[in-house]
């Protein structure tokens, strides 16, 4: 992209309040002060998908702006990717735990993976037509750049030949691999990436 | 490769994997560089981050593929036509990373015309959905589109003003939606000059200020008052640098294009009056290492002088070398429509605070309905007249100091004679000399000199003077109300002046509507002895002046300070209205020398132990609780007392939406920000409705 180029494109990551415009306050989620829309005690993981959509976009404390947006534009029948969120009330449980994982998390994610699979037809690490997820960040306001993405997750040795002959595109395949490690190196383990990007060359 | 760095062998479980993202992007909420975003973004409050576990689709499969991001409508002008860009056979990552050049969505068309449509189709659901301008991303995967984001789209004051007004005329929203749509401070830039950003973005960046005074100037350097006004008067556009100003400055600062000095803040007497006057001023520049004496300027190693050109804005606090061209304002119908639309909603008055009859008058044109605060201290640094005020500070008795005071005797009455043509039938807050006489006087030896020889009078004589009203604190010294009395007699010619500009302007049949305000009271027998005094001319005048009929003159004071917030009920018995004079009562309320605040504020913003400069947004939890005391206490004895605000936080958006909750009868505000303060004030009427339903 033009670093020069006054586009739209080029503005997002700094997709913040303007210089000199009064900072943006966020008061404490609705959710905990005045019961906005209640979601279920202990509940972690909210769905979108056709299966069935759990969130909306009142619930941005809860699930973020994106995840809430994500739900909303579900239900109204636009063309979304189907996917789940994990609240923020999770991420807090995270730090309240000496970061550890909040017991049940990850059984509730296992779960809504099933429901994914099962919706898209496509099983979690299957060398035939595997399913892939990207597993993104997003807080109740827009924080661009500042946390972590992943793409591309689901690969591994066996299932990137799954999709390789899925899209009869080995290049597309390896490449998506490729990038998921180099990610996932960066983002996971803190490894920079310059040193994929040597091995990979 | 992955297991030499890692030290282990890359996760072949894929639920593995899941695992160990979900809990990277929990650790990610709190990195350096996210904590420190939140810190200058102000975002407070969170909980922290939710995680999006979401199928991928590729916009890289190849040339049937894509991906990009858009505005529903032009984010810059509010334009209702789709403004965005795209990339073939791309990831959503490879558009961020600014590889490759992206396309605008005009051409869409040429590439995928069934695309194209769609995403015509989805603008025109999500804002049907959502009745708000969306910023969307998305990707296309061969052939077939997925939406993967959409959020309320950023925008200009601009395109805020105009998108709510469209969305208005579409009916998509009500009145009171648009009316919250626009953020009112956000209207400056309709009202002000603005850089253009293309030319912006090729000036070299000197040093960072506090943004004082919106609006956007360039000129040549002077360093003293006297040489801008000189200049300035030859033609030139010259940008005044002063390590900081002082009411002698005033003319000077008039003068320039623009007003740029190292110390000070917000309140600072620069801020203040360029914000008064809608001058482009940035303060408290701290790396700006100036020399009055050669006329130079040291700055990000560079020595500028006379000749070199700066551009500042007023906006940002940006200081940048070179000519910058700038955009001029255009006031549009739908400017007028959303002003209209605010006086429907609000039920809390707009006030200004203007010294002169231009101000008076572009206020009106703001839509203001009266002033909340005239300075009259200001009418005493032109031309002949300081010389006047010079010669009273000087008198050693009060039979000279009442010679001096009838030479300004005209003038002041010819300033509110101005004033009152150009306010006609709304009401004219008058404030009485408020500020240390050590103010209207030379500091330096030259100077002192000069005025000695103009006054027929020995040099020593002016040093004696000067130092005699030299104070330890002058904020909390001689000044305000205690000028009147222990000099009764400033007091009275003020007081006559305004009296005689009232029956001149009610004979010749423009409805002059003064009140008096006596500052810095503490206490109730300081405002009733006043009040006496401030009675007894006004009957004299009247008498003089062989004028019969009723002369409404209200009298009421400024609250400032805390002991008055405390005794309101006991002031309220003497006084027919309150003026809560913010600035002054939120140093003292804090013990912060708002001069002085630069030294320890940024320190105090960086720590949080406070979460914004009380001086530039009302600090409600403390400074607002002796308002609200003020208020309540003042109306307990007098039920019909006005009460207004005339501090610079009159026109702080926030500010204005506590004082409509404090049931205030009008915020005064600088001229250009009467508009923002009108806005606001609908928005809290607004709000407060429907808070009340809930």
């Amino acid at each position: 992209m033009s670093s020069k180029g006054s586009s739209a494109v080029a503005k997002r990551p700094a997709n913040k309040s303007r210089a000199g415009s009064p900072a943006q306050i966020v008061e404490a989620p609705a959710s905990k002060k005045n019961g906005g829309p209640k979601p279920k005690p202990g509940k972690m993981v909210y769905y979108f998908g056709v299966s069935r959509t759990e969130g909306n976009s009142s619930m941005k404390p809860l699930l973020g702006g994106k995840g809430a947006n994500l739900a909303e534009m579900t239900s109204i029948d636009l063309p979304v990717p189907p996917g789940f969120t994990i609240t923020t009330d999770a991420c807090a449980a995270y730090y309240k735990n000496g970061q550890q994982l909040p017991y049940g998390l990850m059984n509730e994610v296992n779960k809504n993976i099933a429901v994914l699979e099962a919706e898209l037809d496509k099983k979690f690490g299957s060398n035939d037509n595997p399913l892939l997820v990207s597993v993104r960040s997003g807080a109740a306001v827009s924080m661009p750049g500042m946390m972590n993405t992943i793409l591309n997750l689901g690969l591994t040795d066996a299932s990137v030949a799954g999709l390789a002959a899925a899209t009869s595109n080995a290049r597309f395949a390896y490449d998506a691999y490729r990038r998921l490690i180099n990610m996932f190196g960066d983002v996971v383990m803190g490894v920079d990436h310059s040193h994929f990007e040597e091995a990979f060359n | 490769m992955y297991q030499k760095h890692v030290g282990e062998v890359f996760p072949q479980n894929p639920f593995k994997q899941l695992e160990l993202a979900i809990e990277a992007v929990f650790k990610s909420w709190n990195s350096d560089k996210a904590v420190s975003y939140r810190r200058i973004e102000g975002i407070r409050g969170l909980n922290g981050t939710a995680v999006n576990v979401q199928s991928m689709v590729y916009g890289n499969m190849g040339d049937d593929s894509g991906t990009g991001v858009a505005f529903t409508r032009n984010n810059a002008t509010g334009e209702n036509a789709f403004y965005g860009e795209f990339l073939v056979n791309a990831q959503g990552e490879d558009v961020v990373a600014g590889i490759r050049t992206p396309r605008h969505v005009d051409e869409m068309p040429k590439w995928n015309k069934d695309v194209y449509g769609q995403l015509l189709k989805i603008k025109g659901r999500l804002e049907k959905h959502y009745k708000d301008m969306q910023d969307i991303e998305f990707t296309i995967e061969r052939g077939k589109l997925y939406m993967l984001q959409t959020r309320t789209g950023k925008r200009s004051g601009i395109a805020s003003v105009r998108i709510a007004c469209d969305m208005l005329r579409e009916k998509l929203i009500d009145e009171k939606t648009a009316m919250l749509r626009i953020p009112a401070g956000d209207l400056t830039q309709l009202l002000l000059p603005s850089f253009d950003p293309a030319s912006k973005k090729k000036a070299t960046a000197l040093t960072r200020g506090i943004p004082a005074s919106p609006g956007a100037a360039t000129g040549k350097l002077a360093f003293t008052a006297h040489e801008a006004v000189e200049r300035a008067r030859a033609g030139e556009k010259v940008l005044l640098v002063r390590s900081e100003t002082s009411p002698e400055d005033v003319e000077g600062m008039h003068s320039a294009v623009g007003i740029l000095t190292s110390t000070g803040g917000r309140t600072s007497h620069a801020a203040v009056v360029a914000c008064g006057w809608g001058k482009c001023c940035v303060v408290g520049a701290g790396e700006l290492n100036i020399d009055e004496k050669k006329g130079t300027l040291k700055v990000a190693g560079q020595t500028l002088g006379r000749d070199s050109v700066v551009s500042i804005d007023g906006s940002t606090g940006e200081v940048m070398l070179g000519a910058i061209s700038s955009i001029e304002p255009k006031l549009s119908g739908d400017f007028t429509l959303v002003m209209k639309l605010a006086d429907k909603y609000r039920t809390l008055g707009v006030r200004t605070n203007a010294d002169t009859p231009e101000d008076a008058q572009r206020a009106r044109e703001f839509g203001a309905e009266g002033i909340g605060l005239t300075r009259t201290e200001h009418m005493f640094f032109e031309g002949d007249r300081i010389k006047a005020m010079r010669e009273m500070i000087l008198a050693e008795n009060r039979a000279d100091r009442e010679k001096a005071l009838a030479k300004l005797l005209p003038y002041q009455r010819d300033d509110f004679v101005g004033i009152f043509k150009a306010m006609k039938g709304l009401p004219v807050t008058i404030r009485l000399l408020d500020p240390p006489l050590h103010e209207f006087l030379p500091q330096d030896d030259a100077t002192q000199t000069e005025m000695a020889q103009m006054l027929k009078i020995s040099a020593e004589k002016v040093r004696r003077r000067v130092a005699q009203l030299h104070e330890m604190n002058p904020m909390l010294g001689h000044r305000g109300c205690r000028l009147a009395v222990t000099y009764p007699e400033i007091l009275v010619m003020q007081v006559r002046a305004i009296v005689e500009a009232t029956i001149e302007c009610l004979r010749s049949n423009i409805k002059a509507m003064p009140e008096i305000m006596v500052p810095l009271i503490g206490t109730k027998r300081e405002l009733a002895a006043l009040r006496a005094e401030i009675e007894a001319t006004i009957a004299e005048v009247k008498a003089e002046q062989d004028y019969k009929p009723r002369l409404d003159i209200k009298i009421g004071t400024m609250i400032e300070i805390p002991r008055a917030a405390l005794t309101a009920d006991e002031i309220a018995e003497v006084a027919e209205f309150f003026s809560f004079g913010t600035n002054d009562l939120t140093q003292m309320t804090f013990g912060y020398s708002r001069d002085d605040i630069n030294t320890f504020l940024p320190d105090y913003l960086k720590r949080e132990l406070l979460d914004h400069d009380p001086f530039q947004s009302l600090d409600q939890d403390g400074v607002g609780q002796l308002v609200k005391m003020g208020v309540d206490k003042g109306r307990s004895r007098k039920p019909e007392l006005k009460v207004g605000i005339c501090g610079e936080h009159g026109g702080d958006p926030k500010s204005v939406h506590f004082c409509h909750r404090a049931g205030l009868d009008y915020v005064s505000c600088s001229p250009f920000r009467v508009p923002i303060a009108r806005l606001a004030a609908a928005q809290a009427a607004i709000m407060g409705e429907q808070a009340a339903k809930k």
